[in-house]
């Protein structure tokens, strides 16, 4: 399979949270804001690169009755690795994903894809595969964080000076909306809000493939 | 099949799995021992950020000894205080900075009070906390709320305007202002029996 | 060597059942467990199934996992293994169970049995046991904090499922809302009734 077809399938096609659906968890609970949405998506792909690599890897090496527990073990390792690396560099973020790093362990995309790609093919493709997947995952947080910080704190971008520095020129608090932040729904940050968004992306999402497929 | 091509096979999955776990444990304590420290920094360094941030005048801190009736309060009600520090300026202690844990509505909340020695409280500031985003997280987040505490006298007598005081508490969000005005009385009495 | 959390009062223990059943609900409040909340809620009699393993696994989850950390992690200095530790202990403890079941009680597991594998990688199970210890709750404390989560987590798995079998029986909705969107927004609603609870969060 080519790269392009790999990101198409990984982003749109195949989408982790639009199409299959898994991983709901982290992207309800995580994406109060657009730069929490984006420090989860990358904790995750990292995650989720470094273990297809391991795991594809020893495909041949570890037998079919312990894999589950094998795929657990190393995934869980790469977790606690990412997790102490964020709370020595970037503690800001480690606080506000809080209970939420050490759970990317049982996020099922990252389980998944050890099991139905990275179990059964090459190292170099198994890491593409954890790229687009991740890329995917990402693009959906980002998606719901940017809609939820703006309806819900009346901001845009807040926080995203802290995690990466080098675009200080966004202030620490964000842009405000004029006339939202004053007066945000706040209900969209809150879980009920979390549920609600990702109820009218999907519905946008199947308004769009019922479009595409009467023509 | 014989029993002992079963038994090889047994073995073997011990002998791949204890290998697995020996590697990833490896890995981990490596990880642990680069990273322990620069942890450990950053706490302390939150905590100076937000010491020096309410004491502005101050030119150092150095710890002050209280005793278990403040650490760990036989009363449950009763937030517990992680540390007691002095502000000094010119050789003379300025003000105290107490660091208390009151709960809030997602556990604990870490707070830094500041309290003059003149009986009014300087300032707080929350470094870490598990509130809800948007309505106890506003504690740290909205930078204006905190400062009402600034300038109130030290003791132990603020209340939220609900409960008949003068602090307004942050909409939404009663708990996590009870929990923070609750620290605040805490520190401000113990820098009272401090003398 | 051994540095055990207090000792927890009645009330304690009890506004900490409440809490974890209602106030602080695994899904609707903390998202925790959302992938098999969608999954396993399309009917009712799978919907309690999969509760009551939740409940069985996350008791002994708290119980056994309460233990690892008080007596082997936490005494050797070895907190960073927190993560992996736990999640190990859960994935033998489901694999046990599933084991013991199929023997001992043969009933019990063909009711639950499907579900058992599903629970390894249900977040609620593993973020009970962190919850737990990040908490600081005494064993007992842990006990019931975990049943009651469960609790939590059946009663809003249920009341989800009952609701989704209405909506596919009888909802009128617009075209792109129907299944999931739809049931993602009854989610929503559902949350938002949970959210009248959070008054209850101190006795």
């Amino acid at each position: 399979m080519k790269f392009s077809e790999q990101l198409k399938a990984g982003v749109i096609l195949d989408n982790p949270i639009f199409m299959q659906t898994i991983g709901l968890c982290p992207a309800l609970a995580t994406t109060t804001s657009l730069s929490n949405a984006i420090g989860m998506g990358v904790a995750a792909t990292v995650v989720l690169i470094c273990s297809n690599v391991v795991i594809s890897a020893l495909r041949k090496f570890i037998p079919d009755k312990i894999r589950i527990a094998c795929f657990i073990t190393i995934i869980a390792t790469f977790v606690t690795m990412i997790d102490l690396a964020l709370q020595a560099f970037v503690p800001s973020l480690a606080a506000s994903l809080g209970l939420f790093l050490p759970l990317i362990v049982v996020n099922c995309i990252i389980l998944g894809r050890a099991e139905a790609y990275a179990s059964k093919n090459k190292v170099l493709p198994s890491a593409l595969d954890g790229v687009c997947m991740g890329l995917g995952f990402g693009f959906a947080l980002v998606l719901m964080g940017f809609f939820r910080e703006l309806l819900g704190a009346g901001t845009v971008l807040s926080g995203l000076s802290t995690l990466l520095p080098f675009l200080s020129f966004i202030p620490a608090e964000g842009f405000a909306i004029p006339g939202l932040s004053a007066n945000p729904a706040v209900m969209m940050i809150l879980p009920a809000g979390g549920f609600l968004m990702m109820g009218f992306i999907f519905a946008v999402i199947q308004k769009v493939m019922a479009g595409k497929e009467d023509k | 099949m014989d029993s002992s091509k079963k038994g090889g096979g047994i073995l073997m999955l011990v002998v791949v799995l204890g290998l697995i776990t020996f590697v990833c444990a490896l890995l981990l304590g490596f990880t642990n021992g680069v990273t322990k420290d620069k942890i450990e920094q950053n706490g302390i360094e939150t905590r100076n950020e937000a010491m020096s941030a309410i004491i502005a005048d101050a030119e150092s801190f150095t710890d002050v000894e209280v005793g278990e009736e403040w650490t760990a309060p036989a009363d449950k009600n009763q937030p517990a205080i992680s540390g007691v520090y002095a502000a000094e300026a010119g050789g003379e202690t300025i003000a105290y900075c107490v660091e208390v844990k009151p709960k809030g509505f997602g556990g604990e909340l870490t707070l830094i009070v500041g309290v003059n020695t003149d009986g009014t409280i300087a300032g707080a500031q929350v470094t870490a906390h598990g509130e809800t985003p948007g309505l106890g997280a506003k504690a740290q987040s909205d930078k204006n709320w905190i400062t009402q505490f600034a300038g109130q006298p030290a003791d132990g007598s603020l209340a939220v305007s609900k409960d008949g005081g003068t602090i307004n508490a942050i909409t939404g969000s009663t708990i996590t202002s009870r929990a923070v005005t609750l620290g605040v009385n805490t520190a401000a009495n113990c820098v009272a029996s401090l003398g | 060597m051994f540095n055990f959390p207090d000792a927890m009062g009645l009330t304690e223990v009890l506004s900490l059942a409440v809490a974890a059943v209602l106030v602080n609900n695994y899904i609707l409040v903390q998202f925790l467990g959302c992938c098999s909340f969608f999954g396993v809620s399309k009917k009712t009699d799978t919907a309690i199934g999969m509760g009551m393993a939740v409940v069985f696994v996350m008791a002994l989850a708290s119980a056994v996992s309460w233990a690892v950390w008080y007596f082997i992690l936490d005494p050797l200095g070895l907190e960073y293994m927190q993560t992996i530790a736990f999640i190990l202990v859960i994935a033998t403890l489901v694999q046990f169970v599933e084991m013991f079941m199929k023997k001992a009680m043969p009933a019990l597991y063909s009711a639950l049995g499907i579900f058992l594998p599903l629970i390894t990688t249900n977040c609620a199970v593993l973020g009970a046991a962190i919850s737990n210890i990040d908490n600081g709750y005494s064993f007992i404390g842990s006990m019931v904090y975990g049943v009651g989560a469960g609790l939590g987590y059946t009663l809003a798995i249920v009341l989800f499922a009952s609701i989704r079998e209405r909506l596919d029986a009888t909802a009128q909705c617009p075209k792109c809302f129907e299944g999931f969107p739809i049931a993602l927004v009854s989610a929503a609603l559902l949350a938002m009734s949970f959210m009248g609870f959070s008054g209850l969060s101190i006795w």
